[in-house]
């Protein structure tokens, strides 16, 4: 299990403060799959690189984070990465080296379990079987830009799930892909659970994928998680995630009023709350804090 | 990749029908009359019919395109004229001198690569803390010295003080140390902020990112992962390096009484020996278009991209 206790993550840049996440207390339930949503900017990508202790230099992490009941400093998370914390990074073109080969990717990817070089070109060759590819000696010599979007997506999950970690974290698994390359995706990521992982975090702005995917889903705004359990899509309750909802195309396309308070900016109350058409003078006062509603957890004073 | 060679090559015998020309004009425009100088060494002054008889013997009096295309012929047989100075065929000379500059040249780029590749790459890995800023000093001292200054300081240093060194000439890799050293200087510091800046530029890219996601060490990211794509801007920067090298080598090989090409070329200046000048102009430029071919070969080498063309799996 992970979890998160009122976490800010503010990066000091010249003159302005910008608190990217703000008091974000959540727990990651173990052998679920929970999926973070909210539109660009508003910290999910942030959550996900302080869970790999990836921050930059400037960036300051106050509040706590533990794995498994134990404390996750940066250096801990770091010393975890690819065993205990898997990342499927976004921009699959991008996130492969072009220089290197995909042999290459997966040696460094199984390098922590220390096998014997032998081994290495053939477990290579497995992940990449169980990957879906037919003839994976052809695949470890190729380079990235040999491989469509589709089999470079494939590849990262394969590197990702090398040394078969308990987390996973997807980070906008189906961003720009098609629809036919977005249910494969999909299905290689539940696939994931037969490789040895447990647990999983997806990030995305995908609501279609998050609803088919996730067992959980945590929605976020300006920095704050506002609602968080199951089946969230079907019966929205925060405001801003019926909002958010509404203005899906299916939806009718209703734009949400207003915009998201601009990075460096902080509202005393609720940062919802001038987008809001059910804000109350105390949602500019004050800030909501979590609430437990029928399995749910929101933060809004509809429902305080 | 054939293709791609075929058409680097074909594309650089323009810049050596070029240099060629240049090389020419000098001979053309350079003061005073070839027939008549070939005449009055020795205090001898020959007659306006000796000169004249001179000029028809020396194809002087062929119109300049007819006079170009001789020269190059004679050129491509490595027939470069006779040095005035000293009345010996230049080919021969530069052949025998060239070694020397070749060596030279050679232990230079060397050890800009060592010292321009090290220092980048540590510099970068350590960004902003103590060995960025002691190298980032070093660079701006290395490219504010002028060649010729840093040249006496480690004699003085190096081969008078401490005696490690010896001070001049030619011999072994011993000789070449203080020179390679100072002609190396300039380009190994532009190398290792060119390196620097360009492993940190990948640095912010994804894939880093990722590979540090795998649980790699920072070794690991800087050696095996940044550095073959942040190697390429150097390498096309080395072959620049090389030709200022050559440019620079005319200095360095007169402190150091290194017997190069450059030497020569610098005593041609002197003595207005035109045609040694002409030949070391015609084969330094050759040696740059070399160079140039050689380091987009080894560029291509670097990008899979370049080196396997579009074909998909």
């Amino acid at each position: 299990m992970i979890e998160i206790d009122d976490l800010r993550i503010t990066f000091r840049l010249p003159g302005v403060d910008v608190r990217a996440v703000d008091g974000v207390s959540i727990a990651f339930p173990d052998s679920e799959i929970t999926g973070i949503i909210g539109e660009s900017g508003c910290g999910k990508s942030v959550l996900g690189l302080a869970l790999l202790g990836l921050l930059p230099h400037y960036a300051r992490v106050e509040g706590r984070l533990k794995m498994d009941g134990e404390a996750l400093t940066p250096e801990r998370a770091r010393s975890r990465l690819g065993v205990g914390i898997g990342l499927i990074p976004q921009n699959p073109a991008e996130s492969l080296n072009p220089a290197r080969t995909i042999a290459f990717h997966l040696r460094e990817a199984l390098l922590p379990l220390k096998l014997p070089s032998k081994d290495v070109k053939e477990r290579s060759a497995r992940l990449l079987r169980d990957f879906g590819f037919a003839s994976p000696e052809r695949i470890l010599r190729a380079y990235p830009h040999e491989l469509s979007g589709g089999m470079q997506q494939r590849v990262l999950c394969a590197i990702g799930s090398a040394c078969a970690p308990k987390w996973m974290l997807a980070d906008e698994p189906t961003k720009g892909l098609d629809r036919d390359l977005r249910d494969q995706v999909r299905d290689t990521l539940r696939s994931l659970k037969d490789f040895g992982v447990e647990s999983m975090l997806v990030i995305t702005h995908d609501l279609p994928l998050a609803r088919e995917l996730c067992d959980n889903l945590a929605v976020m705004y300006a920095g704050q998680i506002v609602e968080m359990g199951p089946r969230l899509l079907e019966q929205p309750m925060h405001p801003y995630t019926r909002a958010f909802l509404n203005a899906l195309p299916e939806n009718g396309f209703q734009a949400m009023a207003g915009v998201a308070p601009r990075a460096g900016e902080r509202l005393p109350g609720c940062p919802f709350a001038p987008r809001c058409s059910h804000a109350k003078p105390r949602c500019h006062r004050e800030r909501p804090s979590e609430t437990a509603v029928d399995g749910r957890i929101v933060r809004c004073f509809l429902y305080a | 990749m054939r293709r791609y060679l075929i058409q680097k090559v074909l594309s650089l015998l323009p810049v050596l029908l070029g240099i060629s020309l240049i090389a020419f004009v000098l001979g053309v425009i350079s003061p005073g009359n070839p027939a008549e100088l070939a005449l009055s060494r020795g205090g001898y002054e020959p007659t306006p019919e000796q000169i004249e008889a001179m000029e028809r013997q020396m194809g002087l009096d062929a119109p300049y395109p007819v006079q170009y295309l001789r020269w190059v012929g004679r050129a491509l047989t490595g027939d470069l004229g006779t040095s005035y100075a000293s009345k010996l065929p230049v080919g021969a000379e530069l052949a025998r001198r060239l070694p020397v500059t070749l060596k030279l040249a050679l232990c230079s780029i060397l050890l800009a690569l060592v010292l321009g590749f090290s220092m980048g790459c540590i510099a970068a890995a350590f960004h902003e803390r103590w060995p960025d800023r002691v190298i980032r000093s070093a660079i701006n001292i290395q490219l504010s010295f002028p060649a010729f200054w840093l040249a006496l300081l480690l004699i003085l240093l190096f081969a008078e003080n401490l005696r490690w060194l010896p001070t001049s000439g030619n011999g072994g890799l011993k000789y070449m140390i203080l020179p390679s050293l100072v002609l190396s200087s300039a380009s190994a510091a532009t190398t290792a902020r060119l390196i620097r800046s360009a492993l940190l530029a990948e640095f912010g890219k994804q894939y880093c990112t990722a590979a540090t996601a795998r649980g790699i060490s920072r070794k690991r990211l800087v050696l095996q992962n940044a550095l073959p794509n942040a190697a390429v801007s150097a390498v096309a920067l080395m072959g620049n390096s090389l030709g200022g090298m050559l440019g620079g080598s005319v200095i360095i090989e007169s402190i150091f009484a290194l017997p190069g090409i450059g030497s020569y070329a610098l005593d041609a200046i002197t003595n207005r020996d035109y045609p040694a000048l002409q030949g070391y102009v015609l084969l330094a430029g050759c040696i740059y278009v070399a160079v140039a071919l050689l380091v987009d070969v080894v560029s291509m080498l670097l990008n899979p991209k370049l080196r396997l063309g579009g074909k998909r799996i």
